[in-house]
Parts: C-alpha cells; structure tokens; sequence
C-alpha cells in the first residue's frame, strides 16, 4: 500500500500555509469536543494531530501545533473545552501540550517513512507515549509522581490506542 | 502592611465572601474572606495565603453549627472560581488532617485533588497542634 507521505504533498508556500491553517482549524475543533474526566480531559486532539502528522510530515505538523498553540496563547479559545489565553498553554496541562508539538515532528518524520497500518498504529502509540511522558512530566511540579500518573496518564492509555488505530485506518482511506 | 476590599464581593445561592485583601512585608498576597449566610450572618472564614510566591494555599474556619451542611464545599467552590478568574492563579493548594476523612470530603467536592504528600503542618483548628496534613492541590 503506497504511503501518504509528504513527497505528495505540494512544495508551493500557498499550499502549506493553507494546509497549516487547516490543520489549525481542525485542531481547534478536535479540541472543543472535550470529556472532562478530571484535570486533563479527554479531546480527539492527539487523533487529529497524527492524520495531520501522517498527510503532512513532520515539518509542517509541528508547525500546525506551533502556530495552534501561539492563536490559544493570544486568547483564542482553541484548546480543550474552548480554553485560551497564556495561563491557559502554560497551567497544568502545559506538558501535554508541548508533548504534541514534540510527537507531531516525531510522528511526521517516522510517518514519512512508514505505511501500514500495523506500522503507522505502532508509530502513533508511540507519539502518545511522548505526549504523556511529557504531559505527566508537567503534572509533577503540581503533585507527586504517583498521583500525576493516576491523573495525567493512566486515564489516558485506552484512548491513547483507540485513537492510535484510528488514525492509522483514517490515513490507509485517505491514501486510497 | 495595606488592605483593600475587593469589590464587588463573591456570591452564592446561600452565601456571601466579603473579601480583604493583606500584602506582607514580603510582597506575598493574603486575601482573607469573611463567609456570610444570606439568613443568619457570618458563619465562618476563608482565606489564601502564599506560603511561597505563586503557590497560594486555601484555609477555610466554619462555626460548628454550620459544618456539614455543604456551605465549606459551596464557599470553596466560588474562592477558587474566584482565585481563578480574578485572581489569575492556576493552582491553588490545601490540605487537611490526615485523621480527618470529612474535611478530604469537602476539599474533594470543592474540586482538589491529592498530591501525594503528606507533610506536618500547624492545624488552627486543633489550636496549632502539629499533625500530618494530607496535601491536596486544585488546577484551573
């Protein structure tokens, strides 16, 4: 199966600002269909964030989070349950945050090597991987480790395969 | 040191948190809220304090008559909507005796969460007896 990979994605500077933008726009609206199960909801930001990673590459998904991140710092409200503002990219959930932009570039460039779906999955669980180990690192200048896992990680693992499997299967039709 | 009012006060269905504002020599914020019943007057007493600069801690006093009747979660919920909001805190911490399950209770509905720590702190409640304090934080 052929990969989507970015050397089919168009070089031009139009195009990759428009597809930032989009990417933005579908982060932002990943983001608002939130599950609040406790200090960190649970969003379909990091589903969204590996198709963008797997259509565009590395390079562009990072700065699809780069430029998701800088809207919400100036007050869009375009994260999780429609928060915005700088207190909210730099309060507790700051780690998952930067874990994204991380996973992004991470999962990008892997992806622009890798098709299947086996494979893809496998990146994509590693992407969440990064974006937990991350976001609990954030978690523990606020509690002691354990807890920060209870709350900033275990909740998250079901999902973070589901979503991963997910992804994976959205860019296999895609690529179709 | 200098107090302010804070205008206009925190509100709830049953009650009112008439607020002062203290800063210390040391430039770390106290702000102190008299707890008011709507019916029957005060009632009790909140207040943050900083113990180190950006990590305000949340005390809460209720007479005896008035405990267990979820005016301590009521009040604490609009504290820390307030803390919050007007504020701009992030995170607020509390604590509570660690033989002391109720008081887990009403910090756990006001939205605190357990961080894990257990430390010996000074209890106004029990006349400023030391006791191990069961360390909770609360995140915007």
């Amino acid at each position: 199966m052929p990969a989507v990979s970015v050397r089919k994605i168009p070089s031009s500077l139009p195009f990759q600002v428009a597809a930032v933008a989009g990417g933005v726009v579908a982060m932002a609206v990943a983001s608002q269909l939130a599950i609040p199960i406790g200090p960190v909801p649970i969003t379909l930001q990091t589903y969204v964030l590996f198709v963008l990673a797997g259509l565009l590459g590395g390079r562009l998904a990072l700065m699809v989070v780069l430029a998701w991140l800088a809207i919400a710092a100036v007050g869009a409200p375009v994260l999780a349950d429609g928060a915005g503002g700088w207190r909210a990219v730099t309060g507790h959930t700051m780690g998952f945050l930067v874990g994204m932009a991380a996973a992004a570039f991470v999962c990008g460039r892997a992806g622009e090597r890798t098709c299947g779906v086996l494979s893809r999955t496998a990146v994509f669980v590693g992407g969440h991987l990064i974006v937990l180990a991350v976001g609990w690192s954030g978690m523990i200048s606020f509690m002691s480790p354990g807890p920060a896992f209870e709350y900033g990680v275990l909740p998250f693992i079901p999902g973070a395969l589901i979503k991963s499997i997910a992804a994976a299967l959205t860019l296999r039709l895609l690529s179709r | 040191m200098c107090i302010q009012s804070l205008q206009p006060p925190v509100a709830t269905d049953r009650l009112i948190l008439r607020s002062a504002v203290m800063a210390d020599g040391q430039a770390r914020a106290v702000v102190a809220f008299d707890i008011e019943h709507r019916r029957f007057g005060p009632i009790g007493r909140l207040d943050f304090h900083e113990a180190a600069p950006r990590r305000p801690e949340l005390d809460i006093w209720l007479d005896q008559p008035f405990r267990g009747r979820g005016y301590g979660t009521e009040a604490m919920t609009a504290a820390l909507r307030w803390a919050g909001q007007d504020w701009r805190r992030g995170a607020v911490w509390s604590g509570h005796a660690a033989d002391d399950a109720a008081a887990g209770q009403a910090l756990c509905k006001a939205g605190f969460l357990y961080t894990g720590d257990v430390v010996r702190k000074a209890s106004d409640v029990r006349g400023g007896q030391v006791a191990p304090t069961r360390m909770m934080v609360w995140l915007a």
